[in-house]
C-alpha cells in the first residue's frame, strides 16, 4: 500500500481489502474483481465511444493522499454532515446496504467504490426542510487521482438544496467522483453542480427516488480537458418527478461529455431533461441521454431536449438522445438541434449599434443562461450566472445589461 | 384486465393470412459455405473471372468478420453452414397451373391488398407462362425501355451483356467489407436487378420488380444496382408483398444506388415477408444493406419504405451526399405486431456543400412487437450550409410492445443546421371514442388512425403502391385495438 511509484488506474487496485467493515470490503472486492475482469471502457464500449477515454485509462498517476472535502457554508439547522471514514469506523454497520444502492457499479464508479478513502455523508431527517443551500467545494490541487464520494440521504418530506463545485487549475490530475442521493418519499432535493476545473474528471451521480419525490439537477460545465459526467435517476416510487438540466461551454481542445439516464420503473412519474451546449475552438461536446420506460410504468410523461450551438468549423458536436419504451400509456418526446447563432437575432442586436463580438457574446450567454433560469433558488442562480459570465468575453458589459 | 385489453389480445392473435407453402422442385447446392460453393455459384452463372475473384475476396473478408449484435433485436444463432446458398427452380411443372389451385385464403389476402389479377398469379407462383404470357409483357416493356436506352435486366443477364457497367459500379457504394451481411451477400448473391438510365433520360415508366420475378427467381441474397446518369430520373418499386416461399430464413440483400449530376432516384419498398406466427416461430430474418451515393451536384436520392413483414428487420437505407447541393430523403413506416422485431432507420452523411436531408420515420408497435428507430446524421467539416430535419414518431398499441428511438448526431460544420424530434404515444382513447361514436367498427377506427399517423410517408409512395400500403397496414394490424 505504501508503494509510491506511478501506476495506471487498474494497477492501483490492491490485491485485497483489509480495512473497514466487512460489507464494505466485500463491496470493494466485487468492484475490483469486475474491473480486473472487464477492465475500464475503451472506445469500443458503446457508452464511451465518443469519449477519448484512452488518455485516462493508459495514463499513470502518482498515488494521491487522502481526499479532503470541505463544507464551505456553515451547516444549516437540521442537516448533519459527517466524514464517511469516521462513520465507517465508529458505526460500521450504519451504512450497510445503503451506500452504493445502485448496485454493481461499473467502470469508473467501480474504481471509486474500490478506492475511495473518505467522503461525506449528508443526512436530512424526515420532515426537515432546509432553506439554506449546503455547498461542497472539491478543490482539486494535485496532479494525482482523487476519489471524492458523497452520500446524501433525504428522509420523508425532507427538503434540501445541494451545491457542488469542482475547482482547480491543475491539468494533469484526475477526479473520479461518485455522488449518491437517496431521496425519500415526498422529499425535494435540488442539486447544482458547477464544473470549473481544468483537469480530467469522470463523475457519476446516482439518484434513487421514492414515491412523490422531486429531484432537480442542474449541471454547469465550463470547460475541462476531459469531463465525463453520468447522471442517473431511478424513479422507483409512484408519482416521482425528476428534472435534469445542463449547460456546457466547450473551448480550446476541451472534451465535455454529458450522459443522462432516467429509469421510469413506477407509474405516474414525470421526467424532463434539458441540456444546452456551445462548442467552439477545437472542442468536442457530447450529449447522450436515455429515457427507459419499463413495462409497468404506465402514465409516464418523459421529455428530453438537447440544443447545441456550433461556433467553429473545428469543433464537433455529438448528440444522441434516445428513448426505450416498453409501456404503452405514455407521452414521451425528445428533440435535438445543432446550429449556429441565429442571423436574425445577430442582426437585431447589430442594428441597435451593438458591436459584432459583443452581440455574439450576449447571444451565447443568453443561450446557456436559460438553463440557469430554471433553478428556483435565487442566490444559487446568481452564483451560477457569475460563474458563466466569468468565462464569456465582454462579461462586464453583459452583467450591465442583464 | 380491461375489456379493451382482452379484445386487443383476441385480435392480435390473428394468423398471418398468407402463410402457405408451395412445393417446387428446386436445384440446390449442398448446404454450407466454402470457396467451392462460391465457385459453384459463379460457374452456374457463367460469370467472368474478375467477378469470381471479387466474390472470393468478399468471402475471405466475411470469414474475418463478426456478426453485428448491436441492434436491439434478439434471435437465435444463425448457422451459416446449414444454409443452401444456391437454389433455382428446376421446373415449373409442379407449380399451380392456375389460380384455382392456389390457397383461397391467400387469394383473399390479395383481394384485400387490391393487387391486380395477373400480378396475383405471378405472386402466387402460378406457372405464369401457361396462363398468362408475362414474358411478352416483359418484352413489351423492355422494348419501350430500350428505345430510350434504359437498361433494366436481371443481374445475371447484365453481367453477360453489360460487364463494363457492372465492373464499374458493383461494390462502389457498398464495398465488400462494409458489414458482415453485405460481405456475405457479395460472396454468394444469386441474382438481382440492374438499372441504368442514360444521360438526360426520364424513365418512361415506374420500374418494378413484379415484372421480373418469374424471369429470374431471385434468391434470398439478391443484389440491386441502379445507376442514374447525368440529368436522368427513375422511380423504382421494390415489392415484396407476397409471402416468401423459401424455407430458408435468412434474407440478406444489398442495394446500391448511384445518382450522377442532376439525376434523381426514387426507391420505394413495400416489404411484407412472412413475419412468423404469433409466438414468434418462423419468419424471415431480413438483414439488408441499402445505400445511395449522390455522386454529382444537385443529385437526389429518395428512399420510401413500408415495412410490415419479417420476423427481424435490420435495415438502414442510407445516403452519402457527396455532390454539392445534393438531397437525401428517407420516409419510413414500420410496423411490428406479434413477436416481430424491427431495428430500422437511416444514415445521412453530408460531405458536399448545401446538402439537404429529410428523415421522416413512423413506427407502429403492437402485440409483443419491438420497434427501434436507429438513425445517424453526420455533417462533415466541408459540408457548409448543410441542413437536416429528422422527425420520428412511434405509436404503441397494447401494453406488451416496445418502441425505441436511437438517433446519432455528429456535426462538425458551424454553418450547418440540424433538427431532430421524436415523440412516442399510444392511440388516444378519445380518438377511438370519436370514431366509434360515429359508427366505425373498432378495427376500422384503428386502421384509420394508423393510416393518418403514417400519412406523411404514404403520400411519398407512387399511387398504386400507396393504396396497397394503406390496405397492408390495415391487414397487418387487423384488430389491434388500443
Amino acid at each position: 500500500m505504501t508503494d509510491s511509484s506511478p501506476k495506471t488506474l487498474i494497477q492501483s487496485l490492491p490485491s485485497s481489502f483489509e480495512a473497514g467493515p466487512e460489507w464494505l470490503r466485500l463491496l470493494r472486492g466485487r468492484a475490483a474483481d469486475a474491473l480486473r475482469a472487464g477492465g475500464l471502457p475503451t472506445k469500443k464500449t458503446e457508452a464511451w465511444r465518443f469519449t477519448p477515454v484512452r488518455s485516462v485509462v493508459e495514463a499513470v498517476f502518482s498515488p494521491a493522499e487522502g481526499d479532503a472535502l470541505s463544507v464551505v457554508s456553515a451547516l444549516p439547522e437540521g442537516v448533519t454532515a459527517r466524514s464517511l471514514r469516521e462513520v465507517l469506523e465508529s458505526e460500521p454497520g450504519l451504512l450497510d446496504g445503503r451506500l452504493d444502492f445502485a448496485g454493481t457499479p461499473e467502470h469508473f464508479a467501480a474504481l471509486n467504490t474500490a478506492l475511495f478513502t473518505d467522503g461525506l455523508w449528508i443526512d436530512v431527517p424526515d420532515g426537515t426542510a432546509v432553506d439554506t443551500p449546503v455547498e461542497i467545494t472539491h478543490a482539486i490541487g494535485r496532479a494525482g487521482v482523487s476519489y471524492p464520494r458523497v452520500f446524501v440521504t433525504a428522509g420523508e418530506s425532507a427538503e434540501l438544496t445541494l451545491i457542488e463545485t469542482y475547482q482547480g487549475e491543475t491539468v494533469g490530475g484526475l477526479t473520479n467522483s461518485v455522488v449518491e442521493l437517496d431521496v425519500g418519499r415526498n422529499a425535494k432535493v435540488s442539486h447544482v453542480r458547477i464544473h470549473e476545473n481544468a483537469g480530467m474528471q469522470v463523475g457519476r451521480v446516482d439518484v434513487r427516488q421514492a414515491a412523490d419525490s422531486v429531484y432537480r439537477s442542474t449541471v454547469i460545465t465550463l470547460g475541462g480537458a476531459l469531463l465525463r459526467l453520468d447522471v442517473r435517476s431511478l424513479l422507483d416510487g409512484k408519482g416521482a418527478e425528476c428534472q435534469l438540466d445542463g449547460a456546457y461551454l466547450v473551448e480550446g481542445e476541451d472534451h465535455v461529455d454529458h450522459h443522462t439516464r432516467v429509469d421510469h420503473r413506477a407509474p405516474h412519474c414525470r421526467s424532463n431533461q434539458t441540456y444546452r451546449g456551445i462548442a467552439s475552438g477545437k472542442g468536442t461536446a457530447v450529449f447522450d441521454g436515455i429515457v427507459i420506460v419499463h413495462r409497468d410504468a404506465q402514465k409516464t410523461e418523459a421529455h428530453q431536449e438537447n440544443r447545441n450551438l456550433l461556433l467553429s468549423d473545428t469543433a464537433t458536436i455529438h448528440t444522441k438522445p434516445h428513448l426505450e419504451i416498453d409501456a404503452d400509456d405514455v407521452v414521451c418526446s425528445h428533440g435535438a438541434t445543432v446550429g449556429a447563432l441565429d442571423e436574425d437575432q445577430l442582426f437585431y442586436l447589430r442594428a441597435r449599434g451593438i458591436p459584432a463580438d459583443l452581440a455574439h457574446a450576449m447571444l451565447t450567454y443568453a443561450f446557456l443562461e436559460s438553463i440557469i433560469d430554471r433553478v428556483g433558488h435565487e442566490p444559487t442562480r446568481t452564483r451560477m450566472r457569475e460563474a458563466l459570465i466569468a468565462r464569456i468575453p465582454h462579461g462586464d458589459e453583459i452583467r450591465e445589461v442583464t | 384486465m380491461s375489456s379493451a385489453t382482452e379484445s386487443i389480445d383476441a385480435i392480435l392473435k390473428k394468423k398471418y393470412d398468407a402463410g402457405f407453402i408451395t412445393d417446387i422442385e428446386q436445384e440446390y447446392a449442398p448446404p454450407g459455405l466454402n470457396e467451392d460453393i462460391v465457385r459453384f455459384i459463379s460457374a452456374k452463372k457463367e460469370e467472368p473471372e474478375w467477378l469470381l475473384e471479387w466474390r472470393l475476396k468478399a468471402y475471405r473478408r466475411w470469414l474475418e468478420m463478426k456478426e453485428p449484435r448491436w441492434a436491439k433485436v434478439s434471435y437465435p444463432e444463425i448457422d451459416y453452414q446449414d444454409i443452401c446458398y444456391y437454389a433455382a427452380p428446376k421446373s415449373k411443372d409442379d407449380a399451380p397451373k392456375s389460380l384455382d389451385e392456389v390457397d383461397p385464403e391467400l387469394l383473399a389476402t390479395y383481394e384485400k391488398l387490391g393487387i391486380p389479377l395477373h400480378e396475383r398469379e405471378v405472386l402466387a407462383g402460378v406457372a405464369v407462362d401457361a396462363v398468362f404470357d408475362s414474358v411478352s409483357v416483359t418484352t413489351t416493356f423492355r422494348k419501350k425501355l430500350s428505345e430510350v436506352g434504359v437498361i433494366f435486366m436481371s443481374f445475371s443477364e447484365a453481367v453477360q451483356e453489360h460487364p463494363e457497367l457492372i465492373r464499374k459500379y458493383l461494390g462502389s457504394v457498398v464495398p465488400v467489407s462494409d458489414n458482415f451481411f453485405a460481405a456475405l451477400n457479395s460472396a454468394v448473391f444469386s441474382d438481382g436487378s440492374v438499372v441504368y438510365i442514360p444521360k438526360g433520360v426520364r424513365c418512361p415508366m415506374e420500374l418494378s420488380t413484379y415484372f421480373r420475378i418469374n424471369a429470374a427467381k431471385t434468391g434470398q441474397f439478391e443484389r440491386t444496382l441502379i445507376v442514374a446518369d447525368e440529368g436522368s430520373y427513375v422511380s423504382y418499386l421494390e415489392g415484396c408483398t407476397a409471402p416468401m416461399r423459401d424455407e430458408n430464413q435468412l434474407h440478406a440483400a444489398v442495394v446500391e444506388l448511384v445518382a450522377h449530376k442532376d439525376a434523381q432516384i426514387k426507391y420505394s419498398t413495400v416489404q411484407n415477408w412472412y413475419p412468423g406466427d404469433e409466438n414468434g416461430k418462423g419468419g424471415i430474418f431480413n438483414f439488408v444493406t441499402k445505400r445511395g451515393l449522390c455522386e454529382g451536384e444537385r443529385s437526389k436520392i429518395s428512399w420510401t419504405q413500408v415495412e410490415t413483414g419479417s420476423a427481424i428487420t435490420w435495415k438502414y437505407p442510407s445516403c452519402i451526399l457527396k455532390g454539392d447541393d445534393s438531397i437525401g430523403e428517407f420516409y419510413s413506416v414500420a410496423l411490428s405486431n406479434h413477436r416481430q422485431q424491427a431495428d430500422t432507420g437511416t444514415k445521412m452523411i453530408h460531405l458536399g456543400k448545401n446538402t439537404k436531408s429529410t428523415i421522416i420515420s413512423k413506427g407502429i408497435s403492437a402485440g409483443h412487437g419491438q420497434q427501434t428507430y436507429r438513425g445517424g446524421v453526420k455533417i462533415m467539416r466541408g459540408a457548409s450550409n448543410a441542413r437536416n430535419y429528422t422527425q420520428c414518431d412511434s405509436l404503441l398499441i397494447g401494453d406488451k410492445c416496445g418502441a425505441h428511438t436511437v438517433p446519432y448526431v455528429d456535426v462538425r460544420n458551424s454553418t450547418s443546421k440540424l433538427e431532430h424530434e421524436a415523440t412516442t404515444s399510444r392511440i388516444g382513447e378519445d380518438q377511438l371514442f370519436y370514431c366509434r361514436q360515429r359508427g366505425l367498427a373498432e378495427e376500422d377506427a384503428v386502421s384509420l388512425i394508423v393510416n393518418g399517423f403514417a400519412k406523411e410517408v404514404l403520400k411519398e409512395l407512387p399511387m398504386e403502391f400507396a393504396v396497397e400500403a394503406q390496405k397492408l397496414l390495415g391487414v397487418s394490424l387487423e384488430g389491434a385495438v388500443g
